[in-house]
């Protein structure tokens, strides 16, 4: 009788049909990652828009209060690390999500006049203004929540994100251009003396 | 469907560089199959993010990048473990014909040049090429160079073979 042969192909085979089932169950049937439970109107300080989640309407920047608004531009976009308005620009952190939940940012900013949404930095994080009013913005790190020490995955998005693997830079931008003005290498940047280093100084003092 | 190099066969350095090659490249979608369901699991080191590293750093280096840069334009876990278990299935299936064609030899001296470079690569100081802090880097490569070494072996004792065969005489004449 002949016995069957059980190959290294097929076990890969199997390997991928079990993976399609699981991630058919997972991600895509009942999404373990989905956030669309969370309902939250987050105004922007010094503005007339807010950042809203909402499971019955599209995330997004809205203009308005939390009873009467209407939708700026669709996207995930970021409240808690810091947005800023100058002019027409609202410089915003961009939230995507991957299938199974880890988050990445991007700095965008959003031209009011023509609602239009220009990416500026991938894998940055806006964290507000410093005192002589410049953009502070962190690039080259990813998201404290996904804990990025412990996982994986994110060592695995820092295998193809140069900013990531050179370590995190804090960038001073110029809020009516979007262009750098200067940049400092800062291993500590998600730690408590941030505001007091960078938000609550000058760039002038920073240079120093 | 045919599928290719048998457990139960003969194994040459080659046949099992080819797997370990297949088996690295399934880790990552047994890893995310399993966190995408316990998703607590993808925050913390286990045994499970140990062997996705061990996986990732197995594979050939232009491969993990290839794929890791999959993961971060595309954004999905689910697409490039996929992805990265079809282009194993296809290797290994393409593999197993050349390494049983005519030009079998060959391949191997292949095959050994690529890993050669492959693990000479890592050695460069570019940073593009480490792997940036997982933690299986050793293992894999002490895993690829033990496939490398499998290799030339069987390659000298082929031509070792090949030396001590008799010449045909001309009997016949």
């Amino acid at each position: 009788m002949r016995s069957p042969k059980l190959s290294v192909n097929a076990l890969l085979l199997m390997l991928l049909i079990f993976g399609g089932f699981t991630f058919f169950i997972t991600v895509f049937l009942i999404p373990v990652a989905d956030r669309s439970g969370i309902n939250t109107f987050n105004p922007i300080e010094g503005t007339p828009y807010a950042i809203h989640y909402s499971s019955l309407e599209p995330n997004g920047l809205y203009e308005g209060t939390e009873n009467v608004h209407s939708l700026v531009i669709p996207g995930d976009f970021g409240f808690d690390w810091g947005a800023a308005l100058e002019g027409e620009r609202l410089y915003l952190n961009e939230y995507t999500a991957s299938d199974l939940g880890v988050m990445h940012s991007d700095l965008v900013c959003v031209d009011l006049t023509t609602r239009e949404k220009t990416a500026l930095l991938s894998d940055a994080i806006l964290r507000g203004r410093c005192a002589s009013g410049e953009l502070v913005c962190v690039r080259g790190v990813l998201l404290p929540a996904n804990e990025p020490e412990t996982n994986v995955l994110c060592r695995f998005y820092g295998l193809a994100a140069p900013g990531v693997r050179d370590g995190a830079e804090v960038l001073f931008l110029d809020p009516a251009t979007g262009e750098i003005l200067y940049s400092v290498r800062d291993d500590e940047t998600m730690g408590d003396g941030f505001d007091g280093r960078y938000l609550e100084r000058t760039l002038t003092e920073v240079r120093g | 469907m045919k599928f290719g190099v048998s457990i139960r066969g003969r194994l040459t350095g080659a046949d099992l560089a080819v797997r370990i090659v297949q088996i690295a490249a399934a880790l990552p979608l047994l890893y995310v199959a399993i966190v995408s369901g316990w998703l607590s699991l993808a925050t913390r080191k286990t045994v499970l993010s140990y062997l996705f590293s061990l996986g990732v750093c197995t594979i050939p280096r232009p491969v993990a990048l290839g794929a890791a840069a999959l993961y971060r334009h595309a954004g999905g876990e689910v697409l490039f473990s996929m992805v990265l278990v079809a282009a194993a299935l296809l290797y290994g299936l393409w593999m197993n014909r050349l390494l049983r064609s005519n030009h079998g030899r060959r391949v191997r001296v292949i095959l050994a040049v690529l890993i050669g470079l492959d693990l000479i690569a890592r050695f460069l100081p570019l940073g593009f090429l480490d792997a940036f802090g997982l933690s299986a880097e050793l293992p894999a490569f002490l895993l690829r160079a033990g496939c490398l070494v499998l290799i030339l072996l069987d390659l000298r004792a082929e031509k070792t073979a090949e030396n001590s065969r008799p010449a045909p005489t001309n009997s016949g004449a």
